[in-house]
């Protein structure tokens, strides 16, 4: 096979639409959360009159927002609010092809306001909305196909692109932290753990985490994530590694979360490892269970040919 | 067989891909010189890549922001929490207050033009209300890792700027 049919292959097999369909709607959920989340701070954050100074903003080249505009007040909310509704809809799926990009611009403007509060959550939810407005995301699980406008396959673009950036989200962060003493030395879970800028209950696993047996698996935890987070973009090509190397993201995400305020970025992370499973499978189980008027009428959708294996 | 979109998606992602390896290699001469190309970009839909999430270390305080208020024509100085103020002792099962990301970020070494551009907005706004300020601090206030609630804090400034007259 030439490489650019190799090329080809990777990046346009046909895979199951619905499992696009599902990772959308699960962006959806999450990007909506985010939105929602941020309103008990908009006038702060995001005012004129708030902490974030305009100019400074402005400042920045290549840059447009439409809250630059926005004046304080109940307007602020409107506009707020008429983004959560281009949200809603792209994970409605209606008229996919544009809301994506339209849920892509708005939260570039948050980000364009206000880029001192984001974090990496945020830089993750827009890397993924990106992925998704490249390929047609509403072509399953979404009232486009419900209107006729669905497919049963779409290109793995999304899949791969994701896949590639989780890859390089984990062994971009691993490579820093060799570099760090703490990372090196066993002591930087226990740090991390006991700060209060991010502890979700405060100073009450401060007594635990000064036992020694604690310290002594602090340590090991430390280097294991290490090794785990570096090994990561290795472990996810081979079909036989990679449902490991997901588990152990799932355990060490579900542990930051249980124990950390990371904002959106543990659930953004783990919506990544959707397109690291069989597409044809994560599909039927989607189907399965999603409600009735966002599947298209039966007749008419052919079932989503034998995915070709990677 | 390509068709012309196929070959248009494969280019942008190209394009991405050279984005992503110039932003991961800033630091280098040929990653500086892919970034002169790429970082327009990458601004404009906001995806730079920067994953140094507890790298190269976790921070070793718990720290937040003070603003102190000089008032003019005399007058103690006045100190107000920043936007987050002092982390909360309650648990905080669900959200996540952007307030606290947007002080540590004030108080980076590298976000100098942020600090002034606040405190001219502070004074601007003072002097407006018809309470005009001599001068804003900024102070760091920090106790180290795992040091209980009750350890004394450290007060260290930030950033000073007098107002303009």
């Amino acid at each position: 096979m030439s490489p650019a049919a190799g090329l080809h292959r990777l990046l346009f097999t046909p895979v199951d639409a619905r499992s696009l369909g599902l990772m959308r709607i699960l962006l959806g959920l999450l990007l909506i959360a985010n939105h929602v989340e941020l309103w008990a701070e908009l006038h702060p954050m995001l005012g004129r009159a708030g902490w974030a100074p305009l100019a400074a903003a402005q400042a920045e080249p290549h840059r447009a927002s439409h809250y630059d505009v926005v004046p304080d007040g109940p307007a602020l909310h409107l506009v707020h609010g008429a983004g959560l509704l281009v949200l809603v809809a792209f994970t409605l799926g209606w008229r996919t092809r544009w809301v994506a990009w339209a849920a892509l611009a708005v939260q570039v403007a948050i980000h364009h306001r206000n880029p001192w509060m984001q974090h990496g959550g945020d830089r993750v939810l827009r890397l993924a909305t990106l992925a998704l407005c490249l390929v047609p995301a509403g072509a399953a699980l979404s009232l486009d196909a419900r209107a006729g406008r669905g497919a049963p396959t779409v290109p793995a673009l999304a899949h791969r692109m994701v896949q590639l950036q989780w890859m390089i989200i984990y062994g971009a962060t691993g490579a820093e932290k060799l570099l760090g003493r703490t990372w090196r030395d066993g002591s930087a879970l226990l740090l991390a753990l006991g700060n209060g800028d991010f502890q979700r209950f405060p100073h009450r696993l401060d007594p635990l985490l000064a036992l020694p047996a604690v310290r002594a698996l602090a340590a090991g935890a430390t280097w294991a994530t290490l090794a785990w987070e570096l090994a990561f973009p290795l472990l996810v090509l081979h079909p036989r590694t990679r449902r490991p190397a997901l588990l152990a993201g799932l355990v060490v995400h579900g542990g930051i979360w249980l124990t950390m305020r990371v904002g959106a970025f543990t659930p953004a992370i783990l919506w990544g490892y959707l397109a690291f499973l069989p597409a044809g499978a994560l599909g039927a189980w989607a189907a399965a269970r999603s409600p009735a008027w966002l599947r298209p009428p039966a007749a008419g959708y052919a079932p989503a040919p034998p995915e070709v294996p990677r | 067989m390509w068709t012309l979109r196929q070959r248009a998606l494969a280019l942008f992602l190209g394009w991405h891909c050279l984005a992503v390896l110039g932003s991961l290699a800033a630091d280098t001469a040929p990653g500086a010189a892919i970034r002169r190309l790429t970082a327009p970009y990458e601004r404009l839909l906001g995806v730079y890549q920067n994953w140094n999430m507890f790298a190269p270390n976790p921070p070793a305080i718990t720290e937040w922001m003070e603003v102190e208020d000089t008032p003019r024509g005399g007058g103690a100085p006045v100190v107000h929490p920043g936007p987050h103020g002092p982390p909360s002792a309650a648990p905080v099962v669900f959200g996540y207050r952007r307030a606290g990301k947007f002080e540590r970020t004030v108080m980076k070494p590298n976000e100098k033009a942020l600090r002034r551009a606040i405190i001219d907005a502070r004074c601007a706004r003072a002097a407006a209300a018809g309470a005009p300020l001599a001068r804003v601090r900024f102070l760091r206030v920090s106790r180290p890792t795992g040091a209980p609630p009750s350890a004394p804090l450290t007060r260290a400034e930030v950033h000073r700027r007098p107002c303009p007259p």
